[in-house]
């Protein structure tokens, strides 16, 4: 039984050698001479196959980003390196009358409940290292510390404001015995979602 | 050695002719794999990158073209802008009188605008060089003078200040819109209307005080030269956003003033801080450090 199956084995072993030596020789040939005839594109007289059709759109599309600074140079104002640095230096801050705007705006949404409960006093943008600062009063009775925290949450909510630091929570009564929440905020704000939001003017 | 001698021969070392056998079993799978690639790859990209190709060469001829018309431009014009920043905006000297004169037209302005109690105060700090690279590779040398402004006027006054000492440096209307604005802009001129380019120069490179007195004939040759809608209409977006607040602004008293006064073109100023207090009778105090600069 073993010896019949050994003499198998070995009169397979030719077989199966010279039939993946000759498919390997064949697809060897395919892949040299005739795959590159079959894929082969004429553009501009200039036979490519698809590796060098790539190639070239990848030079056309340098060539193009190229030509195009060449012209955003010539077609934009400003041609001093300088000036353009301190220009983009600029653009970098945004407008802080929108920016107060928005604030304001965002403050007296939350002063329905009592009128004019959210008061700022003071806002800071510190453009150099994109921060701003509020400080102010909220004027709600018992609930000035909920109108707030609810403040916050709304200025949180807002995109451009990235990160809120989490004020003391106190309760005063000042002069005339009304109850208020003093606070200070510190703020960093979302650079990139900042300067889509708000324009350089 | 006949072939029967050579097979029987060959017979003699079956483990042998296995492992061979294996062995071109995985170079033909890899053969095999590369030819599916290489197919697949002219499938799925010969069409779209041979549809990319001439879209591409047609740019490139347009961007060619409006290189010509634009260094004709060019040549015509004359380098007046960067003289103007050289004098004016990013000086050789300190010129600390050119500051002081801005800061006086401003206290001006906002006394007549809003009421006599209004006060400018400026502080002028020691100034410092930094080194600032440059996009050729190359690096010079800025003296920085640090400012500090305190302004008390009335509420009414904060955003026009604000904009007045943001718009203080910049010279034309190009100057003004972010370069992502402005590129969209001339990608949408190639696109459209690829002479126009000329037009849009001529918008970009329109000095601010000229085009805040009357935008009007400047912004009718733009519509006059283009008409696809989404080009009008980002054209549309951007005057609103980003040129209303200057034509309000300069067509005003403030741009008479600067004006009069010689201050047009102004110092470069870039804002550090600005920051609002309010104080009783409606009234706010503005407290703002600003960097002014020349060259060393």
């Amino acid at each position: 039984m073993v010896q019949p199956f050994r003499e198998v084995f070995r009169r397979m072993a030719v077989p199966f050698f010279l039939f993946f030596l000759v498919l390997t020789t064949l697809l060897f040939l395919s892949w040299i001479f005739l795959l590159p005839i079959l894929t082969r594109t004429e553009v501009h007289g200039e036979s490519k196959n698809i590796r060098d059709l790539i190639t070239y759109r990848k030079e056309l599309q340098a060539d193009v980003s190229r030509v195009r600074r060449n012209r955003n140079q010539l077609v934009l104002p400003g041609q001093d390196p300088l000036y353009n640095v301190l220009k983009q230096e600029k653009h970098k801050k945004v407008s802080f009358s929108s920016l107060r705007r928005e604030i304001l705006r965002t403050a007296l949404s939350h002063s329905s409940v009592v009128k004019d409960a959210v008061r700022i006093s003071f806002i800071q943008y510190d453009a150099a290292r994109d921060m701003l600062t509020l400080e102010g009063s909220v004027f709600a009775g018992a609930s000035s510390t909920t109108v707030l925290a609810e403040f916050i949450d709304a200025l949180q909510a807002l995109p451009w404001i990235y990160v809120i630091e989490q004020p003391d929570f106190l309760r005063q009564k000042n002069e005339h015995g009304e109850i208020f929440s003093p606070f200070s905020l510190d703020i960093s704000l979302h650079v990139s979602v900042l300067r889509e939001t708000f324009p350089v003017l | 050695m006949s072939v029967f001698s050579f097979h029987a021969r060959l017979s003699d070392h079956p483990i042998a002719l296995y492992m061979s056998g294996c062995i071109f079993l995985l170079l033909s799978a890899f053969l095999l794999l590369e030819h599916v690639i290489v197919v697949q790859q002219v499938a799925s990209l010969q069409l779209p990158v041979l549809a990319d190709i001439p879209v591409l060469q047609q740019q490139a001829r347009i961007l060619e073209d409006q290189i010509r018309v634009a260094e004709m431009q060019s040549f015509l014009l004359g380098n007046a802008e960067e003289e103007l920043v050289r004098m004016y905006v990013i000086p050789n000297q300190a010129d600390y009188h050119r500051i002081l004169g801005f800061f006086s037209v401003l206290e001006q302005w906002i006394q007549e605008h809003s009421s006599m109690k209004d006060t400018v105060s400026l502080h002028i700090g020691e100034p410092h060089d930094i080194p600032v690279p440059l996009s050729d590779g190359s690096t010079e040398i800025l003296s920085v003078h640090p400012l500090t402004v305190t302004i008390e006027t009335s509420q009414e006054m904060v955003d026009d200040i604000s904009h007045l000492i943001q718009l203080a440096g910049f010279l034309s209307v190009g100057d003004i819109l972010r370069e992502k604005e402005l590129l969209k802009l001339l990608i949408m001129t190639e696109e459209e209307n690829p002479s126009g380019i000329v037009t849009m120069e001529h918008f970009f490179g329109a000095d601010l005080l000229e085009y805040s007195q009357n935008p009007h004939s400047f912004e009718e040759q733009i519509r006059r030269s283009f008409v696809s809608e989404a080009l009008l209409a980002t054209f549309a977006h951007m005057l609103k956003t980003s040129l209303e607040p200057i034509h309000l602004l300069l067509a005003g008293r403030a741009g008479q003033l600067l004006e009069s006064s010689d201050m047009w073109p102004s110092r470069l100023f870039v804002m550090q801080s600005i920051a609002s207090r309010m104080l009783p009778n409606e009234r706010i105090r503005l407290h703002m450090k600003l960097e002014a600069y020349s060259r060393s």
